[in-house]
């Protein structure tokens, strides 16, 4: 059962990348059968690292499918449970995952993994991230879990404003080093975050610079030359609007479904759905691409403009989703007939799909589309800037690794190189 | 996909802040790192070595029946070589093997 997480295996070879995977991209058919309200429990349960992404989708798609509407008070609290989730995701991979892997790349030699060590600076900084984050959790779903089918709670917890004023205030001291409202104004071009890199964090040189936080991360992505590594064609996937859903739930339906779920396309194409894909067009990331393509800066700016922008909301007392037209998280409305619902959700790391067949009160067939599929298809994003990797390059595998890491699996992926 | 797994905390190491976990039966070392007041028999979601929460022995039960029923349910990897889009068999696990030429 504990393989049950399944694995991506990405084997890199001269010319060729091959990627297999052992996710069980069918294991939301255990839901077939039972009611939907055990469903809309439970889902977020099995489904817990990235649980009120999930649990969003699914109340999404629930409702739809029975003509339930949750509140509007409802709506903004699950949207504010989303982006605090993307939040706490994000600061991961900016105070642990990426510093590790780019110290690997710069310095290989030297012991990365004391970045991870218990009781080093990035832990104990992410500590205070995982309970800040759960503090917020907790305060949102005081009155209720805003998560339940038609939910309508009546009030907004009172804990909410400080708890969430107290993770965007992390942003802020461990990545930004400023208001996160300030750095989103200040910060739009590629001039203006290499401004602000060179003035955040401490000078050095390899794996010492790390220690600089985020800021560091970009002066040594830099330095090193590395802005544009892992660059490739793979076009984002556009917003799935309302126009889309038809067809989005054609692909999710019947025996052809676990293929697509399993290497999914859009217009015939792989497609990439990854914090990069939505920012694509903010002004500081649409300029880092265009002097650098798709590669890490880009890639690593994406985060920073996605935390900034959630830290910024939780930190204005209001929190995110305060009108209907602020949910970006959430689509409240895909109702299609017949008692089959679509759920979508901006998860950290991408694109979130769920699609609810019901008759009666039990469900007849469940099916999630995740991003990792997306991201990790075999022409996908990850294999196109893979291939770009000559044969000859030192350190070829801890490259190839922090580009995987900059896409970002949900999952243990097992990385070979020859 | 996504999945956090519930484990049992079996022993605690307050020096290393690690414990020794039950996860589906196997001894696991994991880091306590980024969570807060672990005791022994307390449930936490693992993720990539990290305790990430605690969680109920209630909602741990549930989570791990429904993993568990999951698990029966998801068949042996198959070993198809090479589909493309829209021409693998169903399966209930998938395996991807597909080149992608420079």
């Amino acid at each position: 059962m504990n393989d049950l997480s399944g694995q991506l295996q990405v084997h890199l070879q001269p010319g060729t990348v091959r990627i297999r995977s052992t996710r069980p991209i069918t294991a939301a058919r255990v839901f077939n059968g039972k009611p939907v309200g055990f469903v809309a429990d439970r889902l977020p349960l099995l489904f817990s690292l990235c649980g009120s992404a999930q649990a969003a989708a699914c109340s999404a798609a629930c409702e739809a499918a029975l003509g339930l509407q949750p509140t509007p008070l409802a709506r903004r609290l699950r949207a504010c449970l989303v982006q605090a989730e993307t939040a706490k995701e994000h600061l991961w991979r900016l105070l642990l995952d990426w510093p590790q892997a780019l110290a690997a790349a710069l310095a290989p030699d030297a012991c990365a993994p004391a970045r991870r060590r218990p009781g080093s600076s990035a832990t104990s900084e992410m500590a205070r991230v995982m309970r800040a984050y759960l503090a917020l959790r907790a305060a949102l779903s005081a009155s209720g879990d805003p998560f339940a089918l038609g939910a309508s709670p009546v009030a907004e917890p009172a804990t909410v404003p400080a708890a969430a004023a107290a993770l965007a205030g992390l942003a802020e001291e461990l990545v930004f080093g400023m208001p996160a409202a300030h750095w989103r104004a200040a910060v739009t071009d590629a001039a203006a975050l290499t401004a602000w890199a060179e003035a955040g964090g401490g000078p050095g040189q390899g794996a010492a610079a790390i220690s600089g936080g985020p800021a560091g991360l970009v002066r040594q992505l830099l330095a090193a030359d590395l802005a544009r590594f892992g660059r490739n064609p793979v076009v984002p996937l556009p917003r799935l609007g309302p126009a889309a859903w038809p067809r989005l739930a054609a692909a999710l339906d019947g025996p052809a479904a676990d293929a697509f779920i399993a290497t999914p396309t859009w217009q015939e194409a792989p497609a990439e759905t990854t914090p990069l894909a939505r920012q694509a067009g903010t002004p500081l990331v649409a300029d880092l691409i265009a002097r650098h393509g798709n590669g890490l800066l880009a890639r690593l700016a994406a985060l920073l403009v996605e935390l900034a922008e959630i830290a910024a909301e939780l930190a204005s007392g209001s929190g995110p989703g305060l009108t209907p037209d602020s949910l970006p998280a959430l689509a409240p409305d895909p109702a299609q007939a017949g008692g089959l619902g679509l759920g979508l959700a901006e998860a950290a790391r991408g694109l979130l799909v769920h699609r609810v067949q019901v008759e009666g009160e039990r469900v007849l067939d469940y099916r999630i589309l995740a991003p990792t599929e997306w991201n990790f298809h075999p022409a996908g994003v990850v294999a196109a800037g893979l291939l770009a990797l000559a044969p000859d390059v030192p350190h070829r595998k801890a490259l190839a690794q922090l580009h995987i890491t900059a896409v970002d699996p949900c999952v243990d992926c097992v990385l070979a190189v020859t | 996909m996504c999945l956090a797994i519930p484990a049992q905390v079996l022993s605690v190491d307050p020096a290393t802040a690690t414990a020794m976990v039950n996860l589906d039966g196997v001894r696991r070392s994991i880091s306590l790192a980024l969570v807060e007041t672990v005791a022994v028999g307390d449930y936490v979601l693992v993720h990539v070595g990290y305790a990430l929460n605690r969680i109920s022995p209630e909602e741990a039960a549930q989570t791990l029946a429904l993993m568990q029923e999951a698990g029966a349910l998801a068949g042996p990897p198959s070993e198809a070589a090479s589909p493309r889009p829209g021409e693998r068999a169903a399966g209930t696990t998938t395996d991807r093997s597909e080149e992608s030429q420079s």
